[in-house]
């Protein structure tokens, strides 16, 4: 299911590109069937039903921001779009399970992505490390649904820091959504140790948020996403041994 | 309760610092304010704060990080089942949330001072930790080639600290560190080889035979004197440091013939206790070379 999800998804936003007109739509398309997915794996109706009502609020924000640019209140709408849309998915995969996370992650990150790509200006490294960071992000998410939130819980400031290419967007996207499809079928590859995953994704992202800031910062910004980046592989890499085992 | 809450705190601070291997550190920092202050580097006092918090974070930091990820080997191992991981001291979480502080003052004290030192730090890191404990250690006994490259990052960073850029004299100065850290390393891979070995760390005495030990240090010692020397004549000073580091030198690499004609344990010890005083006489002198003919204005 994840896998088709995935592919399904990615064709849809493909889709959306190729048609401009339909472009702002898109995402509450994609946002419906794996919200869907997410409220079919939470056995609990009032946790259903919150994480429906904070999805659907998400996505109404961000499908706003995509059609208006958002003015004056854009930051505020996509600030508030993006803080819903990750307790909603932290809800589900606390009271889910990893597998309605990781659902629920897909429904919130494509309109968010997709939100981004509309009024994005280039910026090809650090894309690069968005998809790197999001990949991995899946990775941790296969272990442990702890890992998935305080992940998920940073990565709500990378945006503000990054203005994703359009097509490296897009990438992103299908990256993790295909790669957690992936995960969940075949199972995780590396011996995670999520607490450093974690941290890298920390640091990472602050970086990523102060790169977004003044000229005088930058070069510290740039160190703590290159250190992010580096603890986030040191984490994925760790000794089998010492990796911390997934929790029954 | 404040007063024990306190106390406990400031146990576990010391014990995070005592991961970062307090000796092991300082000698890397007196490589890099060497290489700092052999380069010319001056006594800006903001300058060497930031390089002093790049060296206690970076590589004091990552040498914690390097503890944390061995925790499993340490726990097996007689010389180090007493860290404060695998003693229990710290928790895992504990340590890795002091670590990653640790490293991120570092890096962005480094960032503060030039773009080489950064990129030094983020050198350093990646070979200690991805390449040396996560990818070789554990398989190839000759993991201690990439693992070096770490070691003597600080040196390469005290340098462009001072001069801004990275250049030959500046790699020749890393160099040195480079081709000592063998000698060391392999001094304890053969005193310790059993517990290496019960670790499941292969060592390379394990394939070569002990004589393997003897020929390394042979190896280290020439190649560091070959490099003081070439320091020496292409920046126009340390011939002074090239005579005493090579007098110095001389007595180690005969304890290491007679190492090769009768390996023993205590002919080992005998070299590394010869051979690791010339890379401090290396970092202390050069810079002292450096500034006197500053001072007398040549």
């Amino acid at each position: 299911m994840p896998c088709l999800l995935s592919a399904g998804s990615g064709l849809l936003v493909l889709l959306a590109v190729a048609s401009e007109s339909l472009y702002p739509y898109i995402p509450a398309a994609v946002s419906i069937v794996t919200l869907s997915v997410a409220l079919h794996q939470v056995k609990s109706s009032s946790h259903r039903w919150t994480i429906l009502v904070l999805g659907t609020a998400s996505w109404a924000l961000s499908i706003a921001y995509s059609l208006t640019g958002g003015g004056r209140y854009g930051v505020l709408m996509i600030s508030s779009s993006i803080g819903l849309g990750y307790i909603a998915t932290a809800v589900a995969a606390l009271t889910g399970g990893w597998g309605a996370g990781l659902a629920a992650f897909g429904a919130m990150y494509a309109p968010l992505i997709v939100a981004f790509s509309y009024t994005a200006e280039a910026d090809v490294i650090l894309s690069a490390g968005y998809v790197l960071l999001g990949s991995v992000l899946a990775a941790a998410l296969a272990e442990s649904p702890y890992a998935l939130l305080g992940s998920l819980s940073i990565f709500i400031f990378l945006p503000l820091g990054v203005q994703p290419m359009v097509a490296l967007s897009l990438l992103a996207y299908i990256t993790v959504l295909a790669g957690s499809g992936a995960l969940e079928w075949r199972g995780c590859p590396f011996k995670l140790d999520s607490g450093l995953v974690f941290m890298g994704a920390l640091v990472g992202s602050l970086g990523a948020v102060f790169l977004g800031g003044e000229p005088v910062i930058y070069r510290p910004a740039l160190g703590l996403y290159s250190l992010g980046l580096l603890l986030i592989l040191a984490g994925v890499l760790t000794p089998s041994s010492t990796s911390h085992s997934r929790p029954s | 309760m404040g007063v024990q809450m306190m106390a406990r705190v400031l146990d576990k601070v010391i014990m995070l610092l005592a991961m970062t291997k307090p000796v092991q550190l300082a000698l890397l920092m007196v490589t890099m304010f060497g290489a700092y202050f052999a380069a010319g580097g001056s006594l800006n006092v903001k300058l060497l704060a930031l390089l002093f918090i790049t060296g206690l974070g970076s590589a004091g930091g990552v040498t914690a990080l390097n503890m944390y990820l061995e925790r499993d080997i340490d726990r097996v191992m007689s010389r180090t089942r007493s860290r404060p991981l695998p003693s229990g001291g710290l928790t895992p979480f504990e340590a890795l949330t002091g670590i990653v502080f640790l490293i991120v003052i570092g890096t962005v004290a480094a960032s503060l001072i030039n773009t080489w030192v950064l990129l030094t730090t983020l050198v350093g890191l990646y070979f200690d930790i991805i390449a040396y404990t996560e990818l070789f250690k554990r398989h190839t006994a000759w993991a201690l080639l990439a693992g070096s490259v770490a070691g003597s990052m600080p040196a390469l960073g005290g340098w462009a600290a001072a001069t801004g850029s990275i250049d030959m004299l500046g790699i020749l100065m890393a160099g040195m560190v480079y081709v000592w850290q063998p000698l060391h390393v392999s001094f304890i891979h053969y005193a310790y080889s059993k517990d290496f070995m019960d670790a499941g760390v292969p060592t390379i005495y394990a394939c070569l035979g002990d004589r393997a030990y003897g020929l390394i240090s042979l190896a280290s010692l020439l190649s560091l004197l070959s490099l003081v020397w070439a320091f020496a004549a292409l920046a126009g000073y340390g011939l002074t440091t090239g005579v005493v580091s090579t007098i110095v030198g001389l007595r180690a690499i005969r304890a290491v013939l007679r190492f090769l004609s009768s390996p023993s344990r205590e002919g080992a010890r005998r070299i590394v206790k010869l051979a690791s005083p010339t890379l401090g006489i290396i970092f202390v002198l050069l810079p002292l070379e450096r500034v006197i003919l500053g001072l007398v204005g040549v």
